[in-house]
C-alpha cells in the first residue's frame, strides 16, 4: 500500500498523520492554539511543500509552511498575508490555500476572510492582493454565511494560467480569462433557495459551497450549493443539477477525483434545515459518470447515531492508485478510505476544518 | 529613551525566546499629555519601533492596520490603555509595557 502523508487542520492545531506499510501513525499536534482552516500540499516540488493558515484567537492569523514533511515550519517576518494599508481592512484569516497550475510552479493563491482573493509568486511565502476582484463592483453586496465571508474555493484552470475560478460564501462563482485583471459572476442555473421564489437564480449571491474540477475536462467542474449539486461543462458559463439520485441535496464539501474523468465525491446532508446525514448514518456518495448516477462509497464508516457533518474543506482526497479519500468531522474523527473502505485515523480531535493528503515516493 | 516590553509566554518564540524586550524609541515631541519631567513616546510609537525591529512579534500584536489586536491587552506601568488614550496613551522613558492575552476563545 502506498505510504501516505495527511495533514488535518482542527479549530486548534493541526494534525499530521502518516500512513507507512498500511499502518497509520499520527504525531502531537501542531500550532496548538491555532484555529488551522486551510492546508495546502504543493506536489510540483521534488519534496512537496505543505502549508498551513493558522489562526489565533489572540495573535491573529498566518501562513506557514514546511520543506521537510512538516517536522519544521517557517513564516516569514513580515505578515505573508496583509490587506494593502490604503484599504483600511485587516485579515481575519485565510480560508483556502490553492497551488496554481503546473505551468506556473511558483504560483500560490488564497483565499481570505474577509472575501479576497491573493496570489504569491514565490511559492506561497509572500502573498499580494488580487485587485481587480477586491474592487469588484458586486463586492459591497456579498453577504456572509454562518462562517464568515470568505473566499473558499480556488480553481486555476488546468491548462489556461490566465484563467481562474473562485467561489465565495455568500456570493457564488466568479471567474477570470485575463488573468485577473477583470472578473464576472458565473452562476447561471444555480438556485438561491433562500430568496423569495421569483428572485432565486440571481445573477449572484448563491452560497456557494465548494466547487471542484473534473480530472480529464478542463471545462467541467463539479459544485455542492447551499442545497443542490450542480454540474457545469463550460467551466462555469451554466450549471445543471446532478442531485437526483443522492440522499439529500446539502453539504459542504465536494472532491473530484485527480485522475478519472467524471468521477466526483459528496458527503450529503438531509437539507438546510436539517443539517445531519440521512437516517444519521455517516457515508460519501460518489458517481463515476459525471453525477448522472449516485451510489454510496465503501463501508466502515459509522452506521449509526452519527450527529456530525463534514465541512467544506474537511473531505480531500490523494492521487494514488487506487485513490483514497480522507475526511473530518466536525466531532473530531478523521477517516481514510474509499471503495475498499474506512478506516478511523484519529479521534477525539478539536473540530476538523481542513484535511488535505497525497501519496509519498 | 528605553522602554521594557514584558510579553507572554506564547509571544516569547518570536523575540528570540525572550520574555522581555527592550525597546529604544525616539521621544516624541507631539506626544499628548506628555510628562513635564522625562521623555516620552507613546503605545504606538512604541510598537512602530518594534515593527521595524521585530516585525514577527508586532504583527501578533497589531493588525496590518496597526489596530491592536482585539484580544490583546496592553498596560503602561500597570494601567490598561483602553481606559486612558488607546495606542496614543503616553509612554514614559524607563515604562513598562505588559503585553497579555485577554479572555477569549474555547
Amino acid at each position: 500500500m502506498t505510504d501516505t502523508l495527511l495533514l488535518a487542520g482542527t479549530r486548534k492545531g493541526l494534525l499530521l498523520a502518516r500512513r507507512r506499510g498500511g499502518s497509520w501513525e499520527t504525531e502531537p499536534l501542531a500550532l496548538p492554539m491555532t484555529a488551522v482552516y486551510a492546508v495546502g500540499i504543493d506536489t510540483r516540488r521534488p519534496t512537496p511543500r505543505l502549508f498551513a493558515s493558522a489562526t489565533s484567537e489572540h495573535w491573529g492569523p498566518t501562513i506557514l509552511h514546511s520543506d521537510d514533511l512538516g517536522r519544521s515550519w517557517s513564516e516569514p517576518d513580515h505578515a505573508p498575508v496583509a490587506f494593502p494599508k490604503d484599504l483600511d481592512v485587516a485579515l481575519g484569516r485565510v480560508w483556502q490555500i490553492q497551488p496554481g497550475p503546473a505551468n506556473e510552479p511558483d504560483v500560490v493563491y488564497a483565499g481570505t476572510e474577509p472575501a479576497a482573493l491573493f496570489r504569491s509568486e514565490d511559492g506561497g511565502v509572500n502573498f499580494e492582493l488580487v485587485r481587480p476582484l477586491w474592487e469588484h463592483p458586486h463586492r459591497p453586496q456579498w453577504g456572509a454565511g454562518f462562517g464568515g465571508q470568505a473566499i473558499h474555493t480556488v480553481i486555476p484552470h488546468p491548462v489556461d494560467p490566465q484563467r481562474v475560478l473562485i467561489a465565495l460564501s455568500s456570493g457564488g462563482v466568479y471567474r477570470t480569462y485575463d488573468g485577473g485583471k477583470s472578473w464576472a459572476a458565473a452562476n447561471a442555473g444555480v438556485k438561491a433557495t433562500f430568496l423569495p421564489e421569483e428572485q432565486r437564480y440571481p445573477e449572484f449571491g448563491q452560497c456557494v459551497h465548494k466547487v471542484a474540477q473534473d480530472a480529464e475536462d478542463p471545462e467541467r467542474l463539479y459544485l455542492q450549493n447551499h442545497n443542490g449539486v450542480y454540474r457545469s461543462d463550460d467551466w462555469g458559463g451554466k450549471w445543471v443539477s446532478i442531485a437526483e439520485g443522492l440522499p439529500g441535496e446539502f453539504g459542504f464539501a465536494i472532491v473530484a477525483d485527480p485522475n478519472r474523468g467524471g468521477h466526483a465525491y459528496v458527503f450529503p446532508l438531509v437539507s438546510d434545515y436539517s443539517r445531519f446525514t440521512p437516517e444519521f448514518r455517516c457515508r460519501v456518495y460518489g458517481t463515476t459518470d459525471a453525477g448522472e448516477t449516485w451510489a454510496e462509497v465503501g463501508a466502515g464508516l459509522p452506521e449509526s447515531d452519527f450527529y456530525s457533518l463534514v465541512l467544506r474543506d474537511a473531505f480531500s482526497c490523494d492521487a494514488a492508485e487506487p485513490l483514497g479519500l480522507y475526511l473530518g468531522t466536525r466531532s473530531g474523527e478523521l477517516y481514510a478510505g474509499g471503495a475498499g473502505g474506512w478506516e478511523r485515523v484519529a479521534a477525539n480531535l478539536p473540530d476538523v476544518l481542513s484535511v488535505r493528503a497525497t501519496a509519498l515516493a | 529613551m528605553t522602554v521594557t516590553l514584558q510579553l507572554p509566554g506564547a509571544l516569547a518564540g518570536y523575540a528570540g525566546g525572550r520574555r522581555e524586550v527592550k525597546v529604544e524609541v525616539d521621544a516624541e515631541a507631539a506626544a499628548p499629555d506628555r510628562l513635564a519631567d522625562r521623555p516620552s513616546s507613546t503605545v504606538a510609537g512604541v510598537l512602530d519601533r518594534l515593527a521595524a525591529d521585530l516585525p514577527a512579534l508586532e504583527r501578533r500584536i497589531r493588525d496590518e492596520n496597526a489596530v491592536i489586536r482585539r484580544h490583546v491587552n496592553v498596560y503602561v506601568d500597570g494601567a490598561d490603555i483602553r481606559t486612558l488614550s488607546g495606542a496614543e496613551t503616553p509612554v514614559p522613558d524607563g515604562a513598562v509595557i505588559d503585553i497579555i492575552a485577554a479572555v477569549s476563545g474555547g
